[in-house]
Order: C-alpha cells, then sequence, then structure tokens
C-alpha cells in the first residue's frame, strides 16, 4: 500500500515538479521498492498506451526485404566458391591480394532492367561489360553504394579496367551518391573520367552529343584530355569542361521522404515513384529488345519512346540509333515522318526534342525520295530556324511563325502538332495574338479530332498546350481548365505542380485543391524547379502571420535541400529579403551565393539588385553598394533603374531610364511615377495619360485589359495628378470599376489590390470606407507598411 | 537448409520491419535506415554462429542494430561538419543548415506522442522505441543499448511523465 507521502512525491515526479537530483532519488527508491516501482508503473500505464497505439511500424519495401533476406544465399553462393576453389588456392592467394571490386547488383526498379536481351530480376549481379539498359527509374548498389538510374531510359556499361572499376554512361543518368567509401570506382561518360571523393554526383550522357558531369556535395576528380580537375558542390561540367553550375539536386528523385504543404501545415511523406515510359511503353520497349537485328534495337526504341512522348529520351536513342546505323534501315518512312515531327517539338525545357535529329531524319528522308519539294523546303527551313534557335541564336520568334504558316500550305492533319507548337511557343515572348489566336483554333479541332482516342498522352498534350496558349491570350482562368486537363489525362509531375501554379495563380480553386496537385507532384518530382513552383503557389494564398510562418519553414527547408543548387539558393534570397525580410536568413544564403560563385560580383544581378536594395532598407548602405558595384560598373540598364528607383533614388533611375536604348512594355508607368517623386507633375500627367490611352485602345480591341491592375496603378497617379477634382473623380472612379470587375489574379493579389480600392476611396473622399478597409487588411501578412502609412495618413488627415 | 540458415530466416521473418522502424526512429531517413538494416542483418549472419545465447536473441540482434546506427550517425555528422569555411585542398564544400531544429520536429502534423519521441535525445528515443513500441523487457533494451537496466528505467519513465504532463494540460 502506497502511503499518501509516497503518492504525493510520485505524482511531484511525474508532473516534473521535481529536481534533476531528486528525481533520481525517486528512481533509487523504486529500484529498492517493488511497490513503489509498480505504482509509478501503474501511473504511467495510460500514457504507454498512448504511445504505443501511435508508434505505427513503417512499411519496408520489398525489394529491400528481398536484399536481406538474399544475404545467407549470396554467402553460400562464396563458400561453394572456396570449396571448389581448393586446388587453385595459390592462384587465387595472388589474386586476392588485388583489391577486389564490389558486384553490381539490382536493388529496385520501377519498371525493368534488361541486360543482353534478358530482363533481371532484383538481387541479380550485372555481367561485365555488357550494356545494362534501363527503362524507368532503377537503383543499383556496389558495395555500400547505392547508384539509381534516374531518367525514363538509361543506358550504361560496367566493367573492370585500369584505374578500377568503371560505369560508363551511354545514355541518360546516374546518380552516386557515397558516404562511406568502401569501394573505389569511376564514372565515365563522352571522353572524359570522374573520381569520387566521398561524395554525391550525377553523370549523364545524351547518347553522343553531350555530357554533363554534376556535383551535389564534397568534390569530383575529373580528367579530361590529359588534364585532371577537381569539382566542388554546385559545380557541373559540360562534355568534360567545367564552368557550369548545376540545376537540381536529383538524390530524392528515387526514394527521399519530401516535405509537402498540406492545409494542416506542413508534413514529411513519402516519395512516389514515377515511370515516364508507359506500361504498353514499357512492353514494346522489351519486343524492340528482342529484335535478333542489334543495329535495329535502338531505332524501334526511339519509335516507342515518340510514340510515348517522351521527346527526350526518344532523342538519345535516336542519337544511339544513328550511330549503330546511319541510314537507319529498319524504319519505314512514316516512322521516319514520326520522328521529325516529335523532335521538331520542344516542349519544354524538361523534355524537349532535338531538331538537328528532325532534320538529320528528313535528310533521310530526301535521300529516299520521300520528302520532296516545296513540303520537304517548308520542313527543312522550320528545322534550320528550330536548330538556330536551340543554338541560342537571336529572336527568331517571328520567322518560326512564318515558316510555321508556311507548312501549313500543305494540307496534312498530322503535322498540325508540331505547327500549332511553334505558333504557341513562338507567340509567347513577346505576345503575338495573331499567332496564339491561330494555334488555340488549330490546337482546338485537333482535340475534338482526339477526344475519345485512345492516345491519352497525344491527347493530354494538346491540352497543355491549349492551356498555354490560352493563357498568353490573356484569358488566364478559362486556360486553368485545360492545364488541369492535361495533367489528369497524362499526370506527369511537373505538370501537376504547374497546375497547382495555376489554381493559385488566378484563384480559381481553394487553397485545398491546388495543394493536391501540387503534393502529387512534388511527391513524384522534388526537384528544384517543382519545390519553386509550388513555393510560389503557397506564397499566393498566405494572408495571415502564422502562414507565412510556415512558408518561411517550408523556404528553408527547400533552401537547405537545395543547398548546393546555385539559381535556388539566389532565388531564394531574394526571397528571404524580399517576402521575408529577414536579415539572418538573407545573409546565409547570400553567403552561399558567394561561395558556390567564388565572388559576389558573379551572383546573378537581379539578386544582387533586390539585395542592395535590402540592405539600404535595413540602413547598411555600405553593403547596399556592394551589392550593386558589378550593376553600377555596367551601362545604363533596367537592372540599374530599378536599383536606384528600390533605394529611393528617382532623379537617378530616371536618368539611367532616359538613358536605356531598348524601352519595356509599361516604361511610360513608371516614367511617371519617377517624375511625379521628383516633382515633375506636368511631365508625370503627359505621360500617365499617354499610357492609359494605350491601355485604352488594348481594352477597345479585345475587351479586356492586359494587366488591370496596371491600369489601376495609372488611374490613380492620374488622380494623384489631376488638377480638378472632376478629373480626379473620374480616374479614381475608372479605377474602382476595374477592380469591381472579377478577377483572374490570385488571392493575395485581390487583398493587395484592396489597398488600391482603399486609395481611390480616399481620393473620392470616403475616408470612413478606406479606414475599415485599411484596418480589415493591417492584420494580414501582406504588405503591412503600406498599409500601415495609408492608414496613419488618413487619421492624421481627418485630425 | 543448415540450422544456421534456418534461424537467420527465424530472424528475418520476425524482426526485419521492427528493426527498420527501429532504425528509421534513430536515423530519421528511410535511405540511411534501409542501409544500415542491410548492414545489420549481414552482421547478424555473420555472428549467429557464434552467439552464445547469453541473452535473448532480439536483445542481440538490437545491439547489433544500435551500434550500426550509431556508427551510420556518425558518418553522417562527419559527412554534414564541413563548414563553409572548411573549403580545403581537394576543394570539399557543403553547408551548415539553416534550419536550426529538424523542420520535422516544428512542422510535421503529428500527435503528441509522436512528437514527445521526435524530440527526445538519440538514445532515450532508442530506449523508449523499444521498450513500448517493441515490447522489450527493461534488461533487453539496457543490453541493447550497452547502457544500465536503471538508466533504462529512468529514460522510459521521465519520457512517458512528460507525455502524461502534455495530456493532462490538453
Amino acid at each position: 500500500m502506497i502511503d499518501e507521502g509516497r503518492r504525493a512525491l510520485v505524482e511531484a515526479y511525474l508532473s516534473g515538479r521535481l529536481s534533476d537530483r531528486e528525481c533520481v532519488d525517486v528512481e533509487r527508491a523504486a529500484e529498492e521498492d517493488a511497490e513503489l516501482a509498480a505504482y509509478i508503473e501503474s501511473e504511467l500505464s495510460a500514457p504507454m498506451e498512448t504511445l504505443r497505439q501511435s508508434i505505427q511500424m513503417p512499411n519496408l519495401p520489398d525489394r529491400a526485404l528481398d536484399r536481406i533476406r538474399s544475404i545467407p544465399r549470396r554467402r553460400a553462393a562464396l563458400r561453394w566458391r572456396w570449396v571448389g576453389a581448393v586446388p587453385l588456392a595459390a592462384a587465387l592467394g595472388a589474386f586476392l591480394l588485388i583489391p577486389r571490386s564490389p558486384t553490381l547488383r539490382l536493388v529496385s526498379a520501377v519498371g525493368q532492367v534488361w541486360v543482353n536481351g534478358k530482363q533481371l530480376r532484383i538481387g541479380d549481379s550485372m555481367p561485365e561489360g555488357a550494356q545494362i539498359i534501363c527503362v524507368n527509374p532503377a537503383r543499383f548498389s556496389f558495395g555500400e553504394t547505392t547508384i539509381p538510374a534516374t531518367s525514363a531510359m538509361t543506358v550504361f556499361s560496367f566493367a573492370n579496367r585500369e584505374g578500377g572499376p568503371t560505369f560508363q554512361v551511354i545514355a541518360g543518368e546516374l546518380v552516386f551518391s557515397e558516404s562511406h567509401m568502401l569501394a573505389s570506382y569511376q564514372v565515365a561518360a563522352g571522353d572524359w573520367v570522374a573520381s569520387p571523393l566521398g561524395t554525391r554526383f550525377s553523370a549523364s550522357s545524351d547518347g553522343g552529343k553531350q555530357s554533363n558531369l554534376s556535383v551535389y556535395q564534397a568534390a569530383v576528380r575529373l580528367a579530361h584530355e590529359g588534364k585532371t580537375q577537381v569539382l566542388t558542390a554546385g559545380q557541373a561540367a559540360v562534355d568534360g569542361s567545367p564552368g557550369s553550375f548545376i540545376e537540381d539536386d536529383p538524390i530524392g528523385k528515387l526514394e527521399e521522404d519530401v516535405l509537402v504543404p498540406t492545409v494542416n501545415g506542413l508534413r514529411m511523406m513519402s516519395r512516389i515513384p514515377y515511370a515516364s515510359i508507359s506500361p504498353d511503353g514499357a512492353r514494346a520497349i522489351s519486343s524492340a529488345l528482342a529484335d535478333p537485328n542489334p543495329k535495329a534495337v535502338q531505332a524501334r526504341i526511339a519509335v516507342v519512346l515518340t510514340k510515348d512522348e517522351l521527346r527526350a529520351a526518344a532523342s538519345r536513342a535516336l542519337r544511339l540509333a544513328l550511330v549503330a546505323d546511319p541510314t537507319l534501315t529498319s524504319l519505314s518512312s512514316s516512322e521516319l515522318w514520326m520522328l521529325v515531327r516529335s523532335q521538331a517539338t520542344a516542349i519544354g525545357d524538361s523534355d524537349r526534342g532535338d531538331p538537328s535529329l528532325a532534320k538529320a531524319c528528313l535528310m533521310l528522308l530526301v535521300a529516299r525520295g520521300e520528302a520532296t519539294g516545296g513540303y520537304s523546303g517548308a520542313w527543312n527551313s522550320l528545322l534550320d530556324l528550330r536548330i538556330k534557335q536551340s543554338e541560342g541564336v537571336g529572336d527568331l520568334n517571328a520567322p518560326i511563325i512564318q515558316s510555321a504558316r508556311n507548312l501549313l500550305e500543305f494540307d496534312d492533319a498530322a503535322d498540325r502538332l508540331p505547327i500549332a507548337e511553334a505558333l504557341q511557343s513562338a507567340g509567347q515572348a513577346p505576345i503575338d495574338r495573331h499567332a496564339l489566336a491561330q494555334a488555340e483554333s488549330m490546337l482546338k479541332t485537333l482535340i475534338q479530332e482526339k477526344q475519345g482516342s485512345s492516345e491519352r498522352r497525344r491527347f493530354a498534350l494538346l491540352c497543355h498546350h491549349l492551356g498555354e496558349t490560352i493563357y498568353f491570350e490573356g484569358r488566364k482562368r478559362e486556360s486553368v481548365g485545360w492545364t488541369k486537363l492535361a495533367a489528369e489525362n497524362w499526370p506527369r509531375p511537373h505538370w501537376l505542380v504547374h497546375a497547382g501554379g495555376r489554381i493559385a495563380e488566378t484563384n480559381s480553386a481553394p487553397y485545398s485543391e491546388c495543394l493536391k496537385w501540387v503534393q502529387n507532384g512534388l511527391r513524384q518530382d522534388p526537384s528544384w524547379p517543382s519545390f519553386e513552383r509550388a513555393l510560389v503557389a503557397m506564397d499566393m494564398y498566405v494572408l495571415t502571420p502564422p502562414q507565412r510562418a510556415e512558408e518561411l519553414k517550408f523556404m528553408t527547408w527547400i533552401a537547405d535541400r537545395f543547398s548546393s543548387v546555385l539559381g535556388a539558393q539566389e532565388e531564394l534570397a531574394e526571397w528571404a529579403a524580399n517576402t521575408f525580410d529577414n536579415l539572418p536568413l538573407t545573409e546565409k544564403l547570400l553567403q552561399r551565393c558567394i561561395a558556390l560563385r567564388g565572388d559576389v560580383s558573379k551572383i546573378n544581378s537581379s539578386t544582387l539588385i533586390t539585395l542592395g536594395a535590402f540592405y539600404h532598407r535595413h540602413g547598411d548602405d555600405v553593403r547596399s553598394r556592394q551589392m550593386a558595384a558589378p550593376i553600377l560598373e555596367g551601362s545604363a540598364s533596367e537592372a540599374l533603374m530599378s536599383y536606384y528607383r528600390m533605394i529611393d533614388e528617382p532623379a537617378r533611375a530616371l536618368a539611367v531610364m532616359n538613358r536605356l536604348e531598348e524601352k519595356y512594355e509599361y516604361v511610360l508607368l513608371d516614367q511617371a511615377q519617377l517624375e511625379n517623386a521628383i516633382g515633375k507633375r506636368d511631365l508625370a500627367r503627359t505621360h500617365v495619360t499617354t499610357f492609359l490611352g494605350g491601355q485604352e485602345t488594348f481594352f477597345a480591341r479585345h475587351g479586356h485589359h492586359k494587366d488591370p491592375l496596371l491600369v489601376v496603378e495609372g488611374l490613380l497617379l492620374a488622380a494623384d495628378l489631376a488638377e480638378t477634382d472632376s478629373q480626379r473623380k473620374v480616374y479614381a472612379n475608372g479605377a474602382l470599376s476595374i477592380l469591381e470587375l472579377p478577377s483572374e489574379t490570385s488571392l493575395v493579389a485581390q487583398k493587395n489590390a484592396q489597398i488600391f480600392r482603399a486609395h481611390a476611396l480616399i481620393l473620392l473622399g470616403k475616408k470612413q470606407e478606406a479606414l475599415a478597409l485599411l484596418q480589415e487588411l493591417q492584420g494580414m501578412a501582406l504588405v503591412p507598411d503600406k498599409v500601415k502609412q495609408m492608414k496613419e495618413l488618413l487619421i492624421s488627415s481627418r485630425k | 537448409m543448415r540450422d544456421i540458415d534456418r534461424r537467420y530466416e527465424a530472424l528475418w521473418q520476425e524482426h526485419t520491419r521492427p528493426v527498420y522502424g527501429f532504425l528509421l526512429q534513430f536515423l530519421g531517413n528511410a535511405d540511411d535506415a534501409e542501409d544500415a538494416l542491410n548492414e545489420t542483418f549481414r552482421r547478424a549472419y555473420n555472428g549467429l554462429a557464434r552467439f552464445r545465447g547469453d541473452c535473448s536473441e532480439k536483445a542481440w540482434l538490437y545491439q547489433i542494430a544500435t551500434n550500426v546506427a550509431k556508427r551510420t550517425k556518425g558518418n553522417m555528422k562527419k559527412h554534414n561538419s564541413i563548414s563553409l569555411d572548411a573549403t580545403g585542398e581537394d576543394g570539399l564544400l557543403s553547408f551548415e543548415p539553416i534550419a536550426n531544429d529538424d523542420p520535422m520536429k516544428d512542422t510535421m502534423e503529428c500527435d503528441q506522442a509522436n512528437r514527445l519521441l521526435d524530440l527526445l535525445p538519440e538514445s532515450q528515443r532508442a530506449a523508449v522505441w523499444m521498450r513500448v513500441g517493441l515490447q522489450m523487457t527493461d534488461e533487453e533494451v539496457a543490453r541493447s543499448l550497452g547502457v544500465p537496466t536503471g538508466t533504462v528505467k529512468s529514460w522510459v519513465w521521465r519520457s512517458l511523465a512528460k507525455l502524461r504532463q502534455v495530456e493532462s494540460a490538453v
């Protein structure tokens, strides 16, 4: 029986009221007093049960189970070899003096892995020197090193060479994640060789044209043309020449958990493997691999991948096919035409075709007599332009549009997707409304033809292009439906995140729906571009300080995950400065950017001006000038103008603006604002009126404003500058009427628009209404300074 | 099937998932947990013939798992501890994390019990996981972690007391 005194002592112990020393005394007493120990245990039984129920055994992937189960079998095989090898003991003794390399084994596969025409099973080892073909991502073990093959199709070989075991990347990407360093090895692609120095890096090749080495952590020794160099985290080499920076860290591409935003907060969720190649495509590749003619295999695979709409993977296979058989005799003319159309079409950075391969196929068709006259010439001219464009030669949008229209004269329905795509992509920047309208009409016709067809990926692709076309035509909310339809029919991870982003941008659905798209995309493609889009989408729903705090946690996690991706660090340094106004975080990210670039002057100019303005706001003008120095040294630029503007030096900003050789679209509004800031009200009035005249013409022609909020800004400036009350009211009412229209902007932009509304109400003398609006906005995590300033101004004017 | 293989098969059948759970809890990421699991069972297979049975097989297996996990954790720390200033001759470069804490601790939506577990120091967390989650005895846990039984009892009681305090506060 526990007496009252001991009961009270236990209660004090359990409720955390005792010091450490006193706790130890209670525990010692319990060691000697079984009754006391049992009493404590009984008091703790409820929390123990709660904890027990909350502990869930995680799921262990089957391949991991198989890997462990196979340990004895592997050992048994080794023992058998020893027994059988007794007569050869002496020779083996000498052999054992040579460091032995571990075996390369297949650990897991989202799709299939083939070697010498045979499909491998989990646990199988790779024969030395053979070509290994992974259809969809796979993972290998090599000693304690895990090697994921992350691309849709990866081709590589593994052999013992001088210098040690060597992985030869032929096409696709292999990621080397090494922390234990039990095995030494080297990796080769193109004509370079890389040796890890305890590191994480990836090697990729597109089948002959270009090979890349990207270092994500620590360092890699790179040997190329007799020279050896060390590449550190963040650096990359193209065809053995260092000098570029990595664009993404693919370590999580296969299995690592992903932090995703949910309606109830951030959650760590497991990765969902994504198979780029469809099950039908994988089956077709299996048949292609069984082709008795080895020269035909890659050509057949290129066709299969093209039918699966995987242009980048198809281009890698096509390059290998052209090496094996430069005339591609195994392919029919219609298949060659298919390759021409597909490789001419670049649907985005992540999966673009190669127009030079399209041209190679066209030349084969010409040689076969299957492409003649004007039709062939029109294709030739479009492909030449596309090749130049991919080489970064000037602005070719107008000739590409013209060339696409020339092709339209040949009435062949099969050709229309690449033509529509050319019109859409070339019509986007700068906006060519006629080209976009033509693309829209063509895509709608093609969609009608494809509806109900079994080619879901083709249908999805058409919907995606239509969504993009309508978006750039300015009907943003309408475009979301097509973007979603595309991702529903072909749930490519980056399309899912993109759809989430477009929902956020147009506020066309609640946050919960936006998150569903974003989560699914992120879990399948946890790359930097996906996280960047996800962060932007999340930002568009952030209204309250707790939501902002959550956004900050998400952002810092992303910053750590992509700590060696320069683009990510520069972009996020701007976020830390602009969105979070967080000095220590900005400083840390800036230091990373400097470490990666090697020098502050090499940091991207947009980041430099943002940080320059940020330090100016924080009263550190020395640092501000240091950031802006590389821009100040250069000639007049938009960046320099923006910097002066951001640090409140309108006269200098205006001087730079006047020296700009190429004026940008909304220069008149900026000019008027700057002139107003330095007291040149007459000039400001003239320029803002001209700006508004241009906007009115646009509205008359298209029935909607190009950027309604900029027009509102112009109208409010015009109202501020108005010489009479009646003019002021006309402009202010004009601004209010635009703000009344249904908005296609994000939730945050709509809330920000309320600040303009308050401004207009003040100009109309409706101060009570304005004050109520500002009070409502003040608690939000929007642009609190602006709201606060307006509110204070309003209150002081009432006094 | 040889006796040793039969014993290994039984060990594999019964303990793979719980050991994985323990390693995941200890190491915090699936990739390292999986590698450590593989290493644990490899060592277990090699040592099974020499296991004399002076404790339960379960305690022995978790002793191996704890050692492997500690070694892995040591490697992870070593790997992460290169500071920005430590760009050495071989060009090694990595970054200190920006987030002060593990973001999972602050941001994961989880119940109080799991949150409590996350906040415990490494060894204490391992002890509670074994004692409560795997229902091992104090002696088995002590053996696995290489600490006195009294220490295990103290860790478990104090952790559960904290949970009790949180529950009663709610």
